[in-house]
């Protein structure tokens, strides 16, 4: 038998039309996972299952909690937007319950709460807040939601084998990006989408996400990445609509993915997830550290130190202690 | 930048792995490279001073990385909820944790740790990297270059050339009924290391058996790291 790896949007599409048993992203996953670590297909969901769990508890501990966070940069904000019950909303009941949730999965997070990474922390909102509010909203069963998950796995291996989910090396665009693209493509699937429709409107979120500035500030993984993930799980679903409208992305997203890793070899070491860039250096940035670590926070506002000075025969340490 | 992994990803580490806040990479990652770098020092560690490198030095204090790196040291992973108490943990085991933000050099990954690790009558100096989403790699230990990311459970013996050969360790482990998958042999002057995959389980007799069959300068089981687990 050949096999069931795919490193590539045009693979996976091939694996899904060379085989019969395959018919969804769902099932090319699943196969690859098995053959790739002997689980059977059962297991594999069974733990999926046990993350929707994780991803359910993590958004009804903040969901109605008022409380703010240690650093007070974050938290409430979930219950805010849970009571915000206006007769006229622009989001519609699933997306207004979806941007609820990932407030509230970002809050527990930075409360050094149990999350799913999916893919990092930093991003752990937005898969989970479309999945579990569709299913919510659209009464999904569970399976579906694991289809989702799987979906999203999915989007997220192809990005994993061929860029990044690290801040650091590729800015926010691989973490908020990725999840927007991940969450996209699980929704498609779950309203029954077929694969290119889901990798279409995976490729429409990355592409407005090209470029997203890792910035946060103090060093916290809080501003403003909590309220990033809210507004990413409308963006993902946004792009989830216009896919399913018939609206087609010009470039497929191999070349998406392709386009992002070329825009992160662009990206200034400050803007990525340095602290040293973006909000992170607006005055009010800078207020907000002095005020959470009485200090400047150390090196992370040093004006002479490049993040990527030219390679050093020893490995000597140019900064003074924190 | 681009340049295609050459790791394997299960779907268990794109949704995944299950952890304490705030960030995969900077939490979860960081204790993941304690964890190993506590697996390769072993047993008796006495003092810790911690470099580190690039992002991890200008924002550890925020994601907890600090705390999450001394928690993987002292043997939890990104999941214990206990890693918040890191600090107490060390005091209590009588460790000494120093840390020092550095530049180690723009070849390294933004987000690397170079552990210097002391006590019991011995020194190990280990560097590695947190690739992202939790992924993680030790990339030099004692300046050899290795790539050990736990991604299969191993066997890594250190020895000088001229003492001993791959065959020796080799014939050594098949005798013991073991079934050696693959080998990778890393190596800086006269030093080497070899990384044995082993799938399967086996006594920890066996490592006090090289130790005193060989004439080898350590020898450590790496368990497998899965983020398919999760409690």
């Amino acid at each position: 038998m050949s096999s069931r790896q795919f490193f590539s949007a045009a693979k996976l599409l091939q694996l899904i039309a060379q085989h019969d048993d395959l018919t969804t992203i769902a099932d090319a996953v699943l196969a690859a996972e098995h053959e790739l670590t002997s689980r059977q297909p059962t297991e594999i969901r069974a733990n999926m299952a046990i993350r929707l769990t994780v991803m359910r508890d993590a958004i009804s501990q903040s969901l109605h909690n008022p409380a703010r966070t240690k650093s007070t940069l974050s938290g409430g904000d979930a219950k805010r937007m849970h009571e915000h019950t206006p007769e006229h909303n622009f989001l519609s009941p699933v997306m207004h319950r979806a941007t609820q949730y990932a407030l509230a999965v970002m809050e527990t997070n930075a409360r050094m709460g149990k999350i799913v990474a999916a893919p990092t922390a930093g991003s752990a909102g937005i898969v989970p807040g479309g999945i579990i509010a569709l299913q919510e909203e659209w009464h999904m069963t569970e399976d579906q939601c694991v289809d989702g998950l799987l979906t999203s796995a999915g989007i997220g291996i192809i990005i994993a084998h061929n860029a990044t989910f690290s801040a650091a090396k590729g800015g926010c665009q691989a973490e908020v990006g990725v999840s927007t693209a991940m969450c996209s493509a699980a929704l498609s699937a779950m309203r029954g989408l077929s694969p290119e429709r889901c990798l279409n409107s995976a490729s429409l979120a990355l592409k407005n996400m090209l470029g997203l500035a890792c910035d946060p500030i103090a060093g916290l993984v809080e501003a403003p990445c909590v309220k990033r993930n809210a507004i990413g799980v409308a963006h993902a679903m946004t792009s989830a609509e216009m896919s399913a409208a018939g609206i087609t992305s010009n470039v497929p997203f191999d070349e998406v993915v392709e386009a992002m890793n070329n825009v992160a070899a662009n990206m200034h070491a400050n803007i990525r997830e340095t602290s040293k860039g973006g909000l992170a250096v607006t005055p009010t940035g800078k207020r907000i550290t002095k005020m959470i670590f009485g200090k400047n926070l150390g090196t992370a506002l040093a004006k002479d130190t490049p993040p990527t000075a030219e390679p050093s025969a020893q490995h000597s340490c140019h900064y003074s202690q924190a | 930048m681009a340049q295609p992994t050459t790791d394997t990803w299960s779907i268990f580490d794109v949704i995944g792995p299950v952890m304490v806040g705030p960030s995969s990479s900077h939490t979860a990652g960081a204790c993941t490279l304690g964890y190993m770098a506590g697996l390769l020092f072993g047993h008796g560690l006495q003092s810790a001073t911690l470099h580190l490198h690039g992002s991890f030095g200008e924002v550890y204090e925020g994601h907890c990385t600090d705390v999450a790196i001394i928690g993987g040291l002292l043997g939890l992973l990104p999941h214990d909820g206990r890693i918040a108490t890191a600090y107490d943990l060390a005091e209590a085991a009588g460790i000494s944790i120093t840390l020092k933000p550095c530049h180690l050099g723009a070849e390294y990954h933004p987000n690397t740790v170079k552990f210097d690790l002391q006590g019991n009558d011995k020194r190990m100096v280990i560097v590695g990297s947190s690739l992202g989403g939790g992924k993680i790699a030790i990339t030099e230990i004692d300046k050899i270059p290795v790539r050990l990311t736990g991604a299969y459970s191993s066997l890594v013996i250190c020895f000088d050339e001229g003492q001993h050969s791959l065959m020796d360790f080799l014939k050594f482990a098949m005798e013991e009924g073991l079934d050696p998958v693959k080998t990778e042999t890393y190596s800086y002057k006269n030093r080497i290391i070899l990384d044995i995959e082993i799938r399967q389980w086996f006594e920890s007799a066996i490592i006090e058996q090289i130790t005193s069959r060989f004439d080898v300068k350590w020898v450590r089981y790496l368990n497998h790291i899965s983020h398919y687990d999760q409690s």
